[in-house]
């Protein structure tokens, strides 16, 4: 038995736990968005290597996408790269986007990851992705390590 | 000779717009035939056959500017310092990371080591160990200041560049370098914002005398040529001397971008832009604020490759993605977000971005040999990736090594798809069925 996923599937944005709402579209790309939340699969790449268990930021990739399949609307695609350039603050977390704003968060757990799907909602819903400091989750605000404007906005 | 039938698969051929369903058939290291109907393809004539289940099939990505023996440290004397046992281990370990990410060949670009790049490239062609194919590279010439001179008055302190000056000195190092095998001579013909100010990348410190003697006896030796060229006269020499690829071409003028468009098929640039970007943006942690970017003149590059890049892309010059990962904030395994960057920052389409990243990689890769890569297409060396999704609509998948479910260099299999009842598994379907 074969697992068969068709691509391109497009779902509208639905919002369940904010007030953010909207469908974006990239201009540059001139395609539906693919929402993404990227986590580094390699955190804590400083730790001793893992033998039974996984790599701290696996865990958390396996447990957001657990969340991710029981919360409605929670449509997003996770993305486990290998870096996300914040290796001295692991695990992080980053949202990235054709055209828009880009944020990363650092020390991030398990406990924080109903926040990341709260900014989640924001960031999508936005225009470019950005998102005002006060729709920040407030437990969030002391861990976002990058916020990078798009090019045109530096 | 081994043949594989991939049936039900998306095609990315490499040079369309478009991803078309078809079949193709691989036979030995080749790929033997494209067809844009399912089932056309005779069955009988495969030994494997592989149902993609809807993936997407592309060519193998191609780094034309690979820093392969760095190991992600936060400068270029802290890669000098690495032992050249440890070294060698680390460029083994990073062969093994790009292959896994999808990387089936890459042009060095400066080894660490004077001949790191020649023995790691050798292993991987016997077999010995896993890896893309590799053309390698000298290390990076450069004159007393330049950048990879690290050396002092008052002390010794090894370089990571050959320090030369003069054009004899730089002929009888060459010769030397040739003799031990390489395929790339590299030249500094600029400073850079990684010297921390000392030389900036407006700078160029070679004289023209030392390029020429470069150029000619790396050219006379049958050998390709390279460059760190920022400034604009370091890229006006490389289109005068003919240095085919020129890496970064941050400052050149309008009236150098237009030379180079009308010769726009006897070169190659790779600005490597996330050395600019990420160290403006994300560095912080190793104490390189935005501020900090900004005073040593990085963030000025960041701009000014920006602009040049897009003004070069819309003359028709072939910009190319990957380049100077190997640092700490642009780490090995994280190169396909240039993919990313080249859209945002420079204005390509997606579809333009991916086929830099494998037919005009694998175009430049194979220079004036004659050899075939970098397509989906009839004749072309199978290096192949099979992908969980389609990768025109979403770049970010590249980046994510489980969805890309195959990794086919020279029609051997780095990595086999899983299958079920001879189907491809899909990544993404079987982390959600987990989940």
């Amino acid at each position: 038995m074969a697992w068969y996923v068709p691509l391109n599937v497009e779902i509208p944005i639905r919002t369940s736990r904010g007030t953010c709402s909207g469908i974006h579209t990239s201009a540059n790309a001139g395609m539906a968005l693919t929402r993404v939340v990227h986590v580094c699969r390699t955190c804590d790449r400083n730790a001793p290597p893992a033998t039974t268990a996984a790599r701290a930021g696996t865990a958390l990739a396996t447990t957001l996408r657990g969340l991710l399949a029981t919360t409605p609307g929670a449509d997003w695609d996770v993305r486990e790269v290998a870096c996300l350039n914040g290796c001295l603050k692991p695990c992080n977390v980053a949202f990235r986007g054709p055209d828009r704003y880009s944020y990363r968060f650092s020390r991030i757990t398990p406990a924080d990851l109903p926040q990341i799907l709260a900014f989640g909602d924001c960031y999508w819903g936005a225009a470019t992705g950005e998102v005002a400091e006060e729709k920040i989750p407030e437990a969030l605000r002391a861990k976002l390590s990058v916020r990078t404007p798009p090019r045109g906005h530096w | 000779m081994t043949t594989t039938l991939f049936t039900n698969v998306s095609i990315f051929e490499g040079t369309k717009p478009k991803a078309k369903p078809g079949d193709v058939l691989v036979e030995g290291n080749r790929v033997k035939a494209v067809s844009a109907r399912r089932g056309a393809i005779d069955r009988a004539r495969a030994a494997h056959v592989i149902d993609g289940a809807g993936a997407t099939l592309m060519p193998g990505l191609v780094n034309p500017h690979c820093h392969f023996t760095y190991n992600n440290a936060t400068s270029l004397a802290d890669i000098t310092a690495l032992p050249v046992e440890e070294n060698l281990l680390v460029t083994l370990q990073n062969a093994a990371t790009y292959i896994d990410y999808g990387f089936t060949a890459v042009i060095g670009m400066a080894s660490a080591k004077p001949r790191l790049e020649v023995v790691v490239r050798d292993a991987v062609n016997a077999g010995k160990f896993p890896g893309p194919r590799i053309l390698a590279s000298t290390p990076e010439y450069t004159v007393s200041g330049g950048v990879g001179d690290d050396s002092r008055l008052d002390l010794y302190v090894p370089s990571i560049g050959i320090v030369r000056d003069g054009p004899d000195e730089f002929r009888k190092s060459i010769r030397e370098l040739a003799r031990e095998g390489v395929d790339i001579v590299k030249f500094n013909n600029s400073g850079d914002s990684f010297t921390l100010g000392r030389l900036p990348g407006t700078v160029n410190p070679m004289t023209e005398d030392e390029v020429r003697a470069i150029c000619e006896t790396a050219l006379n030796l049958g050998k390709r040529v390279a460059a760190h060229a920022h400034t604009d006269s370091g890229v006006a020499q490389c289109i005068k001397y003919g240095v085919e690829f020129i890496n970064h071409a941050t400052f050149a003028s309008d009236a150098t971008i237009e030379k180079l468009a009308a010769r726009a098929r006897k070169h190659w640039v790779t600005p490597a832009i996330a050395a600019r970007y990420n160290t403006t943006f994300e560095a912080s942690d190793w104490g390189i604020t935005t501020e900090v970017a900004e005073a040593i003149g990085n963030k000025r590059e960041l701009e000014a490759g920006c602009a040049a890049m897009t003004k070069m892309h819309q003359a028709g010059i072939r910009v190319l993605p990957f380049g100077d990962y190997g640092f700490a904030w642009l780490p090995i395994g994280t190169d396909s977000r240039d993919l990313e960057h080249l859209v945002n920052l420079f204005g390509m389409k997606p579809w333009e971005a991916l086929r830099a990243a494998t037919a005009y990689g694998g175009e430049a890769w194979a220079g004036d040999s004659g050899e075939l890569l970098g397509r989906v297409a009839k004749g072309y060396l199978a290096d192949l990736l099979l992908v969980d999704g389609d990768p025109l609509a979403d770049l970010s998948l590249l980046q994510d090594r489980d969805r890309i479910l195959m990794v086919m260099k020279d029609g051997r299999f780095h990595r086999h798809p899983a299958l079920a009842d001879g189907v491809v598994v899909r990544a993404a379907a079987r982390k959600r069925n987990a989940a």
